[in-house]
This record gives structure tokens, sequence and C-alpha cells, in this order.
């Protein structure tokens, strides 16, 4: 079965803290994720777990290695052809949810279908809002929901259109347990078993949902679980973090 | 304590202060201009032309004074609410509501004072210039020049104080409501709702609306004298009634398009009417520039280009500090565009479609001011004053609203296009 995601050697540096120096985040990375799978990453701060997934959605350019998400090499795209292709093929969360403050939770979740469409399916977002429990708040802009109602309308607009992948970053890290459970049920449940998902946590109770956990230190891939109990992801998070530079 | 909090804070939010700067060193400029009125009279004796030096400084001191105190208030107030998180972070350190709006109340003077001092610098070399040229409409014989033209000492210290003066009285309100800000703002975010006006304002409306109704009732009974005025006072309504009008005015006439026209229209008239729902600034800021514009159409400067120039010259001031501080609101809003436009990208759209979706934006803010202006324009158009024809005072209205589009299309589209050229991780503020 052809990987959704494939990302291969990749390479990411930043500027370091003298003229000239590059620091690099990612080292020779690789990480090939199915369709419907779940897959987590995770590390200690600074292992690189947030800049793969930049990497491999497409949010940042490599410096080495290739990133193929539903079989488009993303390096090939332009800026706009980039745009259309997410919208099309990605979804996202974010921890600081990153919705869009003029449009209510409805307009939020409407938004990628009517940029797929021309037209607002009511249908599809009330649908959506009401998988999230949110259909009450259809009305409410993002300044009016507390932090875990807006990641359930982030959820929600991550997965209205269908998409082949959806992203996650730190999607519990700003919500209370109640809330960050709620919001980890509904990318496990909601997503059809066609969309994959890549998250990116510090929560090891939440990455122990994933069908596969990847443990990040020091830019390479430490250990490669599947299917693993949280006491599994504890000791090889627990591992990263004695060997780590 | 307070001192070191003030210049820290001040340099750290240094985009946040740096319209009010602007708005300030022009009101520097008149300021002083007014001081050179001043100290040039005196140097004269009592000379009609001395006279008409002092008439001068009279004028431009209360027709800019007003000006100022609305659009210090204004940006403050804006500079205040943009910076809740950190009032708040300073309620947890410690600091009690006095100290924070005192703090507020001190940069406010610093930043009026630096901007006193810099228009200082900038207006000595060219006093002659300017005071040659803003005071020939007043004078008794504009062609011959101003002779001896000094600045002394004594008037420009004045000019300092009251600088500092209006400008720190303008802003206690605006102070006492950064003290007031929630503590609990400092660990989590401000629900995003519309500032609802008070009694004050309601007050303030219904005096102004006498005022206002009055003044233009004794124009056409033929008073002839101050109730001349009478535009003034429709823009003065307007500027305390501008939360109440601005946004359903938006509201209505983008209403005649239905969102199903296209996605851009859909995200660019919910962004203007978001905005607006949060700061009538803009909006009402154009609206006011183009009706004083079209007050200047008023008295007929706009017959011929000799008097364009003598009107321009005691009019146009206000106009350009009403524009800055528009185009300032605008500017204090970039980061948040910036973040506002990727999480739009993100969200699918193109980063074309983004920059299309902010000039519609600046559209949409310039229509409405343009009809807001037009509104208050009309009553002179009904009966035009001696010598004017009817559409005389809506000659100007399309200029000023034409420098406004610009620049709110300039200050909305930049941000879009600098946004584009990063990261989008970074724009959204999330961590590598």
């Amino acid at each position: 079965m052809q990987a959704v995601v494939s990302v291969r050697d990749v390479v990411k540096t930043y500027p370091g803290p003298r003229r000239g120096e590059r620091r690099t985040v990612l080292d020779g990375v690789s990480l090939s994720v199915a369709p419907g799978e779940k897959v987590v990453v995770v590390g200690p701060s600074g292992s690189g777990k947030s800049t793969l997934l930049q990497c491999a959605s497409g949010l940042d350019s490599v410096d080495g290695g290739s990133v193929v998400v539903a079989g488009t090499d993303l390096a090939t795209l332009r800026p706009e052809a980039a745009a259309r292709f997410r919208r099309s093929t990605i979804g996202f969360v974010f921890q600081s949810y990153n919705l869009v403050g003029a449009l209510t939770a409805a307009g939020n979740v409407a938004l990628p279908l009517r940029l797929a469409t021309g037209k607002a399916d009511r249908r599809a977002v009330r649908e959506a809002l009401g998988a999230v429990g949110l259909a009450d708040a259809a009305d409410r802009r993002p300044g009016e929901l507390s932090g875990g109602q807006q990641q359930r309308v982030a959820v929600a607009r991550s997965l209205a259109t269908r998409p082949a992948v959806v992203f996650a970053d730190e999607p519990t890290g700003a919500l209370d347990t109640e809330s960050g459970t709620r919001v980890l049920d509904l990318l496990r449940d909601y997503a059809s078993g066609t969309t994959s998902v890549v998250m990116v946590t510090h929560d090891l109770e939440a990455a122990a949902r994933g069908d596969r956990v990847l443990v990040l230190r020091d830019g390479v891939v430490h250990t490669e679980l599947v299917s693993p109990a949280a006491d599994d992801v504890l000791a090889a998070v627990a591992g990263a973090r004695g060997g780590a530079r | 304590m307070i001192a070191r909090l003030v210049v820290a804070d001040l340099v750290a939010s240094w985009r946040t202060w740096l319209g009010s700067f602007l708005v300030l060193f022009l009101s520097g400029v008149v300021a002083l201009v007014c001081a050179g009125d001043v100290s040039t009279a005196r140097a004269m004796g009592d000379t009609e032309q001395a006279a008409a030096l002092m008439n001068h400084a009279k004028i431009y001191s209360a027709m800019n004074g007003l000006v100022v105190v609305g659009g210090v208030g204004v940006l403050v107030g804006y500079a205040v609410r943009l910076q809740r998180t950190r009032h708040a972070l300073w309620q947890v350190a410690g600091l009690t509501p006095r100290t924070i709006a005192t703090v507020v109340l001190a940069q406010v003077a610093t930043v009026s004072l630096l901007a006193f001092l810099a228009a200082s610098v900038a207006v000595v070399p060219v006093l002659d210039l300017l005071l040659n040229g803003l005071s020939r409409p007043v004078r008794a014989d504009p062609d011959a020049p101003l002779v001896s033209i000094v600045l002394s000492p004594g008037p420009v210290a004045v000019a300092a104080l009251v600088h500092v003066g209006v400008a720190v009285a303008s802003t206690v309100v605006a102070a006492r409501r950064a003290g007031r800000t929630p503590a609990l703002v400092a660990v989590r975010a401000p629900l995003d709702e519309p500032v609802r006006p008070g009694a004050g304002r309601l007050v303030a409306t219904g005096l102004t609306g006498v005022l206002a109704i009055g003044a233009y009732v004794g124009h056409l009974l033929g008073d002839g004298g101050v109730t001349g005025l009478f535009p003034v006072a429709f823009i003065a309504l307007f500027a305390v009634a501008a939360p109440w009008l601005t946004g359903p005015a938006m509201r209505l006439w983008t209403a005649a398009l239905p969102t199903g026209v296209g996605t851009i229209w859909f995200v660019a008239r919910r962004n203007a009417l978001h905005s607006v729902a949060r700061s009538q600034a803009a909006v009402a800021l154009i609206a006011i520039a183009a009706a004083l514009g079209a007050f200047t159409g008023t008295i007929g400067v706009w017959d011929d280009l000799r008097v364009l120039v003598q009107g321009l010259a005691l009019f146009g001031v206000p106009v350009v500090v009403v524009l800055l501080t528009a185009g300032t609101t605008i500017f204090m809003g970039t980061s948040e565009r910036r973040r506002e436009s990727a999480a739009l990208v993100v969200a699918g759209m193109t980063w074309r479609a983004v920059v299309v979706a902010a000039a519609i934006e600046a559209v949409v803010v310039t229509v409405t001011a343009g009809l807001v202006a037009t509104v208050l324009a009309l009553p002179a158009t009904i009966v035009p004053f001696p010598g004017q024809q009817a559409l005389d005072s809506l000659r100007p209205l399309p200029w000023v609203l034409l420098v406004g589009f610009v620049l709110v299309a300039v200050l909305s589209i930049t941000p879009v296009l600098s946004a584009r050229r990063r990261p989008i991780v970074r724009e959204l503020g999330v961590a590598a």
C-alpha cells in the first residue's frame, strides 16, 4: 500500500548563535505513514518533533531529503499550488488553535469547504460541528469560546474536507485533562479509516493511543514502537532523555 | 522602579507607540508654529500683522488641539487594548491599578515630550517657510512676507507644556482602563467582546446632537454667525456616535452583495465587520477626515489654486492628523493581520487570495467612510453657503477618500506580503 506521507532522510538546519553557524534540528529523519494510520512523535524538548511535523506537512522547507504527501513531492509545489494542495489533502491542528478570529465556529469549518467547492455545504458544517459537540456554538467567534472548544472547532475544520492526513502539533498542550481527552478521542474516532494522523505530543498517555510511536532524540529517530502501552512510551522517552546530548 | 518600567516597556513595544509618536510629532509642529506666531507677534509690537499672527495662533491651536485630543485618545486607547496581557502580567507581578495607570500616563508624557523635541529639531530650520505659508490666509496683506521671525523660549516652553498636557489629559480614560485590566487576562486570552458605548457617550451624543441641529437651524434661518460652523458640529456628533453608526452602516451596504459571490468577498467582509466591531477607529477617522475636507469645500477654498493652497494651509493639517491617526490604528494591528493571514492560508486560502481579500477590505472600509462622510456633508448642500454651488461641499470628498484608500490598502496589504515571505509556522507563532 502506498504511503500517504513519505519523509526520506530529511535534514533541517536553523541559523546558530554565531554568524555563519547552522544548528541541525533534523538529521536524516525518515518516516512513512500508511493510509488511516495514527503516528505519534514524542521526545525531549528540542529533539525536533515540531520541526519534523512542520517539514512533513510542507509548512516549512527542508535543507535535504524529500517529503512526499499523497504522491506529491512538496518541494515541487510553488506557493499558490502548495496552498491548493494543503486545502485538498492536509488538515492542521495546532496547540494555539489558529482559527480565523473574524469567522464564527461555523465559518471556520466552512472555510476550507468553500475554498474547495466554491460554496459552503451547511449540512456538512453542521455535522462536523455536531460531531465535536459544538452544534450550539456554531454562531460564536473563537474569542467567545474556551480553549477546549476552540480546539474542537480546529479539529472539525481540519477534518471537514476529509483530508488524506491531519498533522496535529501538541493539540492538547493548552487544554485541561478532560478537554484534552475529548480532543484526542475526536482525532481518533472522527478521522475516517482513510485519514491518517501524525501527532506531536508531550503527553505520553496521548502518545499511547497511536498505532505507531516515534521517539526522537537530537534530530534523529531514537526508537520506534508499535501499538505501545503508556509505560513502554515512558521508558523509551526516558531512554532518549538519558542519552540526549 | 516606575521610570525603569516606563522606559523598558516603551522600548519593548515601540511599534505600538510609533503611531502615537507620529501624531504627536505633527501636533508638536503645530504647537511650535503657534509658539512662532506668538513670539513673532510680540517682537513686532502692536501692529495689524501682529494681531493677525495672534489670531492665527488661536485658530490653529483650537482646530488642531481638538483633533489631537481625539487622535491621541483613540491611539492610546487602542494601544492599551493591544497590551491587555502585559498590563495583566504587571498586576500579577504586584503593581496596583493606580501604578499601572501612572505608568501608562508616564509613557504618553515621555512619547509626547520626545515627539516635541523631534518636532523642534525639524521645525526650527524651516520656521520662516512654515510661518509665512501657514499664516498667509489670516494676514491683512498675504503677499507681504513676515519680517524678523523669532521663536522665544517663553512661548516654546508654554507650547511644550500644553502639548504634553493635552496628550496626557486625552489618555486619562485609557490609562484608567489599563489599570482595571482583569489579572486573569495574564493566563487566559480575554474574551473578544465588542466595546459597548457607556452612559457618558450617550449623554455626549445627545448634547452634540442638540448642538449640531441647533447650529444647522440657525444657519438655515440666515444667522450668518458662528452657526456657520455647523459642519464641525455634525462631525463632532458623528465622532461621539461612531460606535453606534459605523458597524451597522458597513453591515447594511455590504449585505447588498451576497456572501455567495465568492469566498474572498466572504472573508473580506467578515474581516472588515469583525475589525469594525472591535474598533471603529479606522472607518470613523477616514470619514471624519473626508468630512473635514468637505468643510473646506463649504468655504470655497476649491475655487482656484491660490485659495485652495490657502485653505489647505489653514485646514490641511487636521485632515492629515486624522488620516495619519487612521493609518496608525491599522499599522498597530499589523502583527494580528500577519497571524490571521497565515491562519487563512493554513485553512486553505492561497496567499494571492489573502492579498485580494485585504484589498477588498480596504475598499469596504473606504466606501463605508465615504458614505458616512457624504451624509455628514449633505446638510451643506441643501442650503449652500453664500457664493457656493449646492455640490461644492462634496467636491473634496473623493480626493480625501482616495488618499484614505491608498493608506488603508498599503497598510493592509503590506503585512500580508511580508508574512508571505516567511515560513507560515513563524507567523502562526508555532514553536520549531
